[in-house]
Order: C-alpha cells, then structure tokens, then sequence
C-alpha cells in the first residue's frame, strides 16, 4: 500500500464524526419526543379529568346512533354529487342484517337549512333481478322530529332529476333535492326546512324484498358541541390541538387549530426546504408516520392515538404531513365515565419547533462536519501526495545518481529542513563517497599502470643491455625467465591502462550516421577471417538500420563480446551475433552456448576490474572488456545487459541502442 | 666520425641503460638528468640526434618545452620523444612539435636502436641522395623507403618513422586488410590496438590536411585497416 493510500484510508475515518454526529442528533430528537410526549399526555390527562360535569352528563346520555350535523360554510347545490361537501367521505354509513343493501347519511345545516345526502347501494341491479317489479319503484321514507313537530317525505322519483318534496304530516315541510342514479343504487341530495338543531331522522328505504332499515329507528343530528370547545380552547397551548371525540371517533368539540383561533400566539408555519424535510427524514423518520395532511376541521379523527384511547388506553403517535413536512405529535387518552370509555381527549401538537430545532441542529452538524472531514482528508491528500511525490522525486534522483556513479547529479530535497531534507543530505554525502570511491578505483589501474611504466622500463632496458653481453648458458636461462615475466607485468600494466585510454579514446570518437546492419556485417566478415575454424552465425532482420554513433567504438564494444564468448568457449561451441530491431532501439545481441554467468555477480558484470572467469589463463585477465563494452554503450545512451539462456542454453549479452 | 646522440631522461638507471646500449652500437652518447643542463650543452654543440623523456624531473611536460627549444636550434634536428603515458602520443602530435617519432617506455632496446637507424638513414638520404631510390607509387601516393618520405599528389605528408612502417605496410598490399597485430609487427611498435587506431587516426590526419577528399584508409570494422587503391569502388 502506497504511502498516499494508507493517509487517504485514515483520513476516511474522519467520516465518523457526522455518523457520530447523527447518532448524537437522533438521541437528541428522541429525549425532545419524549419530553414532549410527556407534557402533552400530561395536558391530555388534565382536560379529561376536568371535562365539566354538564357535558359528561351529556356524553353519558349521548344517543346511540347520530350522524355529525355539519356546518356547512356554502350552501350544497342539488345535484346528487357530494363534491361540495367537506370531508364527504366522514359519513355514518349503514348495513341491512344480509350485507345487501348500504346506506351512507351526510348531515349539514346552512341558513337555517337542513341538508341531507343519502348514498343507497345494493348488491346487484334491481332493475335486473326484478324487472317485473316496476311498479314498486325505489321508494325512501324520510322522517325528521325535532321539537317543531315531525315532519314525513315520501321520495319516489318516477325518473332520476331534481324532486320536489312536501311533507305529508305538515305544511311548513317545503323541501327539494335531487334523485341521481348511481352503478350501484341512487343518491339523493335533499335541502329541508329547518337547521337541524336538535334533530332527528328517521329513513327507510324500500326494497323488495324487504324494507330496511327498521321503521322507527331515529339517528340523531349532532352539531358540535360548540361550548365544550370554547372551554377545550382555554387547554389549548400555542402550537397545540385537543379534541373531544365520542367512541366513534366523531368530533363533539374542537378547540380549533392554533393557527385559526382569535388572539392565537402561535408561530406562521415554518416554510421547509425538501432538504430540510429529507433530513428530518433521515434522522426521525422511523418513528414517524408519513400521511396525508391533516384537514383543517377534522370531522372524525382516526389516528392511531385516538384508536388506542378509545379502546381503553393512553396512547402517542407521530406523523408527519407529506406536503407542509410538519410533524404531528398525537395524545389519546379515554375518557372513562360510569366504568366505561365514553369518549376520549385527544391532544395535538404540531411539532414545527422540534423539526426546526432537529433541521437547524442537524443541518449545522452535517455541514460543519462534512466540512471538516473533506477539509482534513483533502489536507491529508495533499500532504500525502506532496510526500509521496517527494520521496518518489528522491528516490528516483537517488537511483538515476546510482547508475552515474562516478558524478551523481545533486539530489533534489537537499535544502529541506525536514527528516526528508535529512534523508537527501545524507544519501548525497553516501553517493558522493561512492563515486569517489568508483572513481578512485577506475583511475587506480591508469595511475598504477602509468606509474609502473617507469620501473618496468628500467628492468626490460636492464635485461636488454644484459642479454647483449657474453652470457653462460645458465646466465641466458635466467635471463630468459626475466624477461617471460618481464612481458607478462607489461601485459598487466597496458591492460591495466587500457580502460582510461579508452575513456580518453571516447571523447576523440569520430561520429557519423551509419548503417548500423552493415557494421555488423562487416565486423562479422572480420571475426570470420579470424577465427576461421569456430562456429559462428549472425542473425539479421534484414534492412537498413541507421544510428548516429562511433562505429569504431561500437566495433570494438562488439569485437570485446566476441572475444569474450569465444575465449570462454569450446570449439564446438556456437556464438551467434544477432541484430534486431525491437521499438526504438536496436537489439545487438552476442549468443554462445557453452558457458554460463555465476550467479551473484551480475550487476557488476560490466564493472571496471570485475572478471568472473573461473578458469586462470596464461594471460591476464583484468576485466576490463566488459566495462570498456559499457563505456561505450553508454556513451550511445544504451544499455548492456547479460543474463543466462533459459535452460543451460548458454549466455546472452544484450545491447540495446535507442534508434534516432 | 661516430654519430652523437643526446639523452635526456630524468630516470637515472633508464638513462644509463639506453646511454650503455648505444654507445655498443657505437653512438657517441650524453646524457643528462634535466632540461636546463641538456639546453646549456646543447647550445655549445647540436647532437646529431635527441631523446627526450617527456617528463622530466619536476616539469610534468618539461619535454615538450625542451623540444621547442631544441627547434629553435635547428630546424633540421632529428627528436625522439620518450613517454610513459600514450595519451602524450596525441599532445605531441596536436603541439606540432616537429618530433621526427615517439616511442612509449615499453619499447625494447633493440626496437629503440631500430628508430635510431631509421631515422638516421632518412637524415642521410636527405642530405646526401645519390643511391638509388626504392620507391612506391600508388597512384597520387609517391613513398620513398629510403629517404622515409610521403607525398601526396606532390605534396610531402610530414610522417614520423612508426606512421612511415604502417603506411609502408599497409601500401604494400593495397586493398588488402592488415590487422593491428600486422601493423604492429611491420613498424616494430609492440602496443595495443588503441594505440595503432590512434596512429591511423593521425595519418588520416596528416593526409586530409594535405589534400581534404582523402579517403584511401578504410576502417575494416572487426579486422583492421587497408589501404584503398584510388578510384577502386567501394568493398573492392
């Protein structure tokens, strides 16, 4: 793992300061639900104890059966739609004993008038079940008591459209409606005389085969309790809602909505970004309901709050408006009188404040932290990159001053003040003690070679004078054996020049463009003339393959590898000169079988005074052949390499030359 | 009259050693250690012949400001330059010092005497002519064995005994490849390969300068040189 990518891989751990940020906002929402739960099931259990005596006697002797009277704000038009009801689908509905015959009663009053909508359906088609039974139509039988007297409708539409109606017990009943035919059965909408206070109705919808429901059964009209909700008004806090509502539900009183009552302190709606609403989403979104808006006159609640308290216990709920995002928090508590639930206390609040607190609270915490985790990691990245980049920078100085070593070029770095800088420093104290010591070794052979020469002309001109005087037979012979060794130390000392020479001879190479294939070929004319009697073989592809270079240098670089491969091999042995083009460069490589590299010495191979040669010839072996080979590789920019043939098949000597 | 030959070679016992060996050759021989000696006898009475050590002493190239001097003299003074060090071959040469040849330390005695002879033949022939004249032409090259003398299309080419023996042998068979042991061998110069690269390098030289469209001295890569007869075509 690279150095960038263990800093950038610890700098990830940043990223749980939001997660532990939003765990801490998530305890903290809760501990606000909580304490918030608290107050208001507190507030929901004071009211239900405080309901005055008035209105638990009524609650104890509320009727059985009542349908909401509604008060309507515009008059319905007559059309047998319920369109312009409000909240239409609240409605008392009824079923015969069989299942087959339904009816759905709406009450409303509006200036002084009763209004009702009557929803029949059955099961099949009468028309078709009966179509003999013509005469005795769709027949409803209304009856209306209140303490005005009663009052009796008989409807019988002969065709569906607008009815006119008149009681058959009174004068004063002048009514109209609408009859519509519906897929399932019919509607009636009716406008009667009287506003319905302290009414009620009885209907009866003949059918064949029989007539349902029961003659005489009474439903009550209910207006809202309007006193009761005054007095809920005054338990109503800013932000919050109580409500009375009987066990079905049904609304008796309303303190109203904060946002509607008179003098009310309560705050405008907070406007939320989907943002804002997401986030409070994410964070309290699993102990929160997503529902509809809430209506602003609910007319029956059924929220699972009022459920549970209606069965019997105290219950909280959350939801939250899928539109305005405000969230709603629910209390339901029974009200219990003479041992059973009569009804129950719901109190409401619309927790904007709490949404607010979580938003502002989480939106700091996500932003600040989100910025100070990409901060530190973009700072970590940045600084890991600039070190990696700095010590890749040295060490690829540190390798390309290695392969010069006899003048390393000047690290970069050096003048950093940190461990780096150090780093630098002390490997360009080390480079530079190494090329003293390569240079020191490289010009040692020159210098002793050249200082050798003085002594060894004294001995051989000694030896001369000396073999021109009158010798005894055993004079010649020991004379013969100095001058042997005094040929052999000349031997060692030119070869010992012969590198510095050929440094010197490198700098005063004539360079020209040639073709580097005919080269080749011609050397290999002359190795052939030479070493008639050897194997040799020369692979070409062909072609011309021009290189501005030192021809006499390359020839002697290539006639050093020949000599090479065939001293070091048998007669039988094979050397092969190939030449190749491979990319940019030429691949002139000298092959033999017969011989193998020892292992270890490789990279020095090609170092001054570095000879692997297991077997001692009679003529000294300095190793200088192969370093004169990459003297003057190097001096074309290319690269000489050595490396044994897969399989015992020999030696290879590559020199690579880049191509212009 | 013995022919006088001055030494001057700072190495004592190398000094005695060359001073003994071509005095039983039957030169007349001096020697000295250093150059303010050498130039104070000199200037009394020129030698016939002078080898110097290009190192003498203290002075590093002390040789060559003798040589200058001794040049001054005369212009027609033969100088062997004596050195231990090749790379000098290239000082000498690129000084123009006139040196009539240079031989490394490592020479024996006998080759030493060798050069010796040879140029005291050319002074000879120069001076006196009279016998009859080997001489080898091939084609613009005009080469005088005796008197040691190379002209090009009528131009002398100033060569020194060792580069005259490698153009001798290389003309003597022309087209043909001599290898650097050859050369070596024919003028009697026991060095290495670099060395007779460098003498061909100096001969190209000498010829260019004498006439710039010289080519006739092909690099054999891998075998040696040769000398290219004129208008043969190229790898005849």
């Amino acid at each position: 793992m690279k150095l960038k990518s263990k800093l950038v891989a610890l700098s990830l751990l940043t990223l749980l300061l939001p997660w532990s940020g939003w765990k801490l906002l998530q305890e903290l929402e809760r501990y606000l639900r909580e304490t918030q739960e608290t107050s208001l099931l507190a507030s929901a259990r004071l009211v239900a104890s405080a309901i005055p005596l008035e209105f638990q006697t009524r609650l104890l002797f509320a009727p059985d059966l009542y349908v909401r009277l509604r008060e309507l704000a515009h008059q319905p038009s007559l059309d047998g739609y319920a369109d312009d009801w409000p909240q239409s689908g609240q409605r008392l509905e009824f079923q015969s004993g069989d299942g087959t015959v339904g009816v759905g009663v709406l009450a409303g009053s509006h200036a002084e008038r009763l209004y009702v909508l009557l929803e029949v359906s059955r099961e099949g088609d009468r028309r078709r079940s009966f179509p003999s039974a013509d005469s005795i139509a769709d027949q409803l039988t209304l009856l209306i008591r209140s303490p005005r007297g009663l009052l009796r409708y008989r409807i019988s539409p002969g065709a569906p459209g607008p009815l006119q109606l008149r009681s058959e017990t009174g004068e004063a009943g002048q009514g109209e409606g609408f009859w519509l035919d519906t897929p399932a059965g019919f509607r009636v909408e009716l406008s009667l005389p009287g506003g319905g206070e302290d009414s009620d109705i009885s209907f009866m919808v003949t059918d064949l085969p029989a007539e349902w429901p029961g003659r005489g059964q009474w439903v009550s009209l209910m207006p809202e309790w309007r006193r009761l909700s005054e007095w809920l008004t005054g338990f109503a806090g800013g932000s919050s809602r109580v409500w009375l509502v009987d066990r079905e539900g049904w609304v008796l009183a309303d303190s109203g909505s904060p946002a509607t009552r008179a003098g009310s302190l309560a705050p405008p709606a907070p406007q939320t970004t989907w943002l804002q609403r997401l986030a409070y989403r994410v964070v309290a979104g699993s102990r929160t309901d997503l529902r509809e808006e809430w209506p602003a006159e609910p007319l029956r609640l059924t929220d699972r709050a009022v459920a549970e308290a209606l069965a019997g216990r105290e219950a909280i709920s959350w939801t939250q408006d899928f539109d305005t995002a405000v969230a709603r928090n629910t209390a339901g508590v029974p009200v219990t009188l003479d041992g059973r639930t009569r009804a129950a206390i719901v109190v409401q609040s619309s927790s904007d404040g709490l949404l607010l607190v979580t938003n502002r609270a989480l939106g700091r915490l996500v932003f600040t932290t989100l910025a100070l985790a990409f901060g530190l990691a973009a700072g970590l990245w940045y600084f890991a990159s600039r070190l990696s980049r700095r010590v890749r920078r040295l060490s690829g100085a540190v390798s390309r001053a290695m392969e010069d070593r006899v003048d390393p070029e000047s690290l970069p770095l050096r003048r950093d003040r940190d461990e780096l800088g150090e780093l630098a420093r002390n490997n360009e104290k080390l480079l530079r003690a190494v090329a003293d010591y390569s240079q020191y070794l490289q010009t040692l052979a020159g210098k002793l070679s050249h200082e050798l020469q003085t002594p060894l002309a004294i001995t051989r001109s000694s030896l001369d004078n000396l073999s021109s005087q009158r010798l005894d037979a055993d004079s010649r012979r020991f004379l013969e054996r100095a001058r042997e060794g005094v040929e052999r130390q000349t031997a060692i000392v030119r070869a010992m020049s012969e590198a510095s020479r050929l440094e010197a001879a490198i700098g005063a190479a004539e360079w020209g463009r040639v073709d580097l294939a005919e080269l080749v070929a011609r050397c290999f004319a002359g190795y052939q003339t030479l070493r008639a009697g050897r194997r040799l073989a020369l692979e070409s592809t062909g072609g011309q393959m021009p290189l501005q270079c030192a021809p006499d240098l390359l020839a002697q670089a290539l006639d050093k590898l020949v000599d090479n491969a065939l001293s070091l091999t048998g007669p039988d042995d094979e050397v092969i000169v190939s030449l190749s083009r491979a990319g940019g460069a030429y691949h002139l490589a000298v092959r033999n079988t017969g011989s193998r590299l020892p292992d270890g010495f490789r990279d020095r191979l090609f170092d001054s005074l570095v000879s692997m040669r297991e077997r001692r010839g009679a003529e000294p072996h300095l190793g200088l052949g192969l370093y004169i080979v990459r003297l003057v590789v190097a001096a074309h920019h290319g690269e000489v390499s050595a490396r044994n043939l897969p399989g015992e098949a020999g030696v290879e000597f590559l020199i690579r030359l880049p191509a212009d | 009259m013995a022919r006088h030959i001055a030494i001057v070679e700072d190495e004592a016992a190398i000094r005695h050693n060359y001073e003994d060996a071509l005095r039983r050759y039957g030169y007349q021989v001096s020697g000295f250690a250093d150059r303010d000696s050498a130039l104070a006898a000199l200037k009394r009475r020129l030698p016939d012949l002078v080898i110097i050590d290009v190192g003498l002493g203290d002075e590093v190239e002390g040789g060559f400001d003798l040589c200058r001097e001794l040049r001054g003299l005369s212009k027609s003074l033969p100088i062997i330059f004596l050195t231990a060090r090749d790379s000098d071959l290239d000082v000498i040469s690129g000084l123009r010092l006139g040196a009539d040849d240079y031989l490394t330390k490592d020479i024996s005695i006998q080759h030493l005497v060798a050069r010796v002879v040879a140029l005291f033949r050319r002074v000879e022939a120069l001076s006196g002519g009279g016998r009859d004249e080997q001489l080898l032409e091939r084609g613009p090259l005009k080469f005088s064995v005796e008197r040691m003398e190379v002209s090009w299309n009528g131009a002398a080419v100033p060569v020194t005994v060792t580069e005259f023996w490698i153009l001798h042998s290389l003309i003597r068979h022309p087209g043909h490849v001599r290898t650097r042991a050859q050369l070596m061998d024919d003028a009697s110069v026991l060095v290495d390969d670099q060395t007779i690269t460098s003498h061909i390098k100096r001969i190209r030289r000498k010829f260019v300068a004498v006439d710039p469209s010289f080519d006739q001295l092909d690099t054999v890569y891998g075998a040696g040189y040769r000398w290219k007869p004129v208008g043969a075509s190229e790898g005849a």
